[in-house]
């Protein structure tokens, strides 16, 4: 075969062995993303199957403090939704709202010396606190899996083939500025 | 060698040892060529493509080719390293674009693991004598799982399948390459945790394999719950039953949810690779990205050369 035909096919090759690279490692973080997703959905149901639990064993001893269940259980409710929709801004805003009302919950538990004691709620405060740490740290894995793909369906050269192919971007989990920003530790002194 | 290896390890300097071995039948040759050749063989031949030395060896047998053989068969070497480069290409990408996740949150899925390389509970000593300890020992022991251990969980590592990227430790024995433990271990691959059974955490089967496990012992079933002494388990009686079954599954599941789950890394799906490494990973890449890269110019040269001749 001619030595030119033959240099000609290897350039080619080469070319269509790098673009069939670069489409597999595009479908790679596409699926780590999709995955790191799952990792977290998993954990939020489980943590939405307890509260009810957490609520009902309140509900026995905290007659007085109906707004603080109220509060969790609608900020479950506006997870659930989100989740199912997929928004993720909803699914941030209301994280905050379960987060916040969960505190409170457990501050206000602190007044209710029998509840304190009870098996099933020190269990349940055990189980929900232990999978909300899991659910941190799995929200900035799936964050890091986004923001690389993210990247690199913008990069050039794997920008030619993410276009080609429609490799969609992925929605961060966003951080809200109460979680994120210091704590004025002078104000919960002062007021 | 021999004598040197002598001064550092004073037991070996009994009487009259045989010249390349030590008094339990130790060769020391023979675990250097061991090495090399397990090295080799658990790197794969990227690893090999990426070493040093291959530039030498790839370059003599391109000037052999050139020069003995003719310019036209070097188009196969330049070939091989177009593939040579798009295989440590995708290392260098993988390193690079696979989010670090950890243990105590135990994601499931393709992800990269930091931590220290440690033995399985109950296995002191791993590897062979007069040699330090070590958790993976090519030629040697290189099947058996170790433990990575990120601070905030453990994951046991089964190496069979993976492809294993080491260099010598901080010990004397500059020649030998293994994982020992304490020393930082870097793992890419496909992380899943074995839990004692998820479908035993399902309560309604739970509840209905201890109502009929307590239906079975009739005679412990009524000393317990057949309070008027009827000999029967009235309804209000059977309600108590149940009662006490929801009790006893509840405590049950609390007991399983407490136990963590083992965290296991034994391969890759889907043709993935399976990484472990005591190198550090941004060295690791770096060295990946610059063989990628000079197997890639290696083939656009003599692809551009050979058409100009």
């Amino acid at each position: 075969m001619n030595t030119g035909l033959i240099i000609f096919f290897s350039l080619l090759g080469g070319i269509v062995l790098w673009g069939i690279l670069l489409y597999n490692q595009l479908v790679v973080l596409k699926n780590n993303a999709a995955k790191a997703w799952s990792n977290t959905d998993v954990l939020l149901k489980q943590r939405n199957a307890e509260l009810p639990k957490l609520v009902a064993v309140c509900k026995e001893h905290m007659q007085y403090e109906q707004a603080t269940l109220q509060k969790v259980m609608e900020a479950r409710s506006r997870i659930a939704n989100a989740m199912q929709s997929g928004n993720m801004g909803a699914l941030g805003a209301a994280e905050n709202e379960l987060r916040i009302g969960l505190g409170n919950l457990f501050a206000v538990a602190e007044a209710y010396p029998e509840l304190k004691a009870s098996d099933s709620f020190q269990h349940l405060r055990e189980r929900i606190t232990g999978l909300e740490d899991s659910i941190a740290d799995r929200r900035e894995f799936y964050n890091d899996s986004a923001a690389i793909n993210n990247t690199r369906i913008e990069q050039f050269p794997d920008v030619i083939i993410a276009r080609a192919f429609s490799f969609k971007p992925f929605r961060l989990m966003s951080f809200h500025s109460e979680e994120t920003s210091d704590v004025d530790v002078a104000a919960h002194f002062t007021s | 060698m021999w004598m040197w290896l002598r001064t550092l390890l004073p037991e070996l300097s009994g009487t009259l040892p045989p010249a390349r071995s030590d008094r339990d039948g130790l060769d020391w040759f023979q675990v250097m060529d061991n090495q090399r050749l397990a090295v080799l063989r658990r790197g794969g031949i990227m690893n090999l493509a990426a070493a040093p030395g291959f530039a030498v060896f790839w370059s003599g047998l391109c000037f052999c080719l050139y020069r003995y053989v003719g310019e036209a068969w070097l188009l196969l070497p330049a070939n091989l390293s177009l593939l040579f480069a798009l295989g440590l290409f995708r290392r260098y990408r993988l390193i690079v674009d696979t989010p670090t996740s950890r243990l105590s949150s135990g994601a499931q899925g393709y992800l990269e693991l930091k931590g220290t390389a440690a033995l399985p509970d109950g296995v002191a000593f791993r590897g062979l004598p007069h040699l330090p300890v070590t958790v993976w020992l090519p030629g040697y022991v290189e099947d058996e799982p170790f433990l990575l251990d990120d601070g905030a969980g453990r994951c046991l590592l089964y190496p069979r399948h993976a492809e294993i990227v080491t260099f010598p430790g901080d010990t004397p024995f500059s020649w030998l390459k293994a994982i020992y433990p304490g020393q930082t271990l870097y793992v890419l691959g496909e992380l899943h945790t074995l839990r004692a059974s998820d479908a035993q955490i399902n309560r309604r089967e739970r509840m209905a394999a201890v109502l009929a496990d307590w239906k079975h012992n009739q005679h412990q079933l009524h000393q317990h719950f057949d309070a008027n002494g009827n000999g029967q388990i009235d309804p209000e009686e059977w309600q108590e039953v149940l009662t006490a079954a929801e009790r006893w599954v509840d405590a049950d599941i609390r007991e399983q949810q407490r136990v963590p789950g083992t965290h296991v890394m034994d391969g890759a799906k889907a043709g993935q690779l399976f990484l472990i490494t005591n190198v550090p990973p941004e060295r690791l890449a770096t060295r990946y990205w610059r063989a990628a890269f000079l197997h890639l110019a290696f083939w656009l040269g003599v692809l551009l050369s050979l058409g100009q001749i």
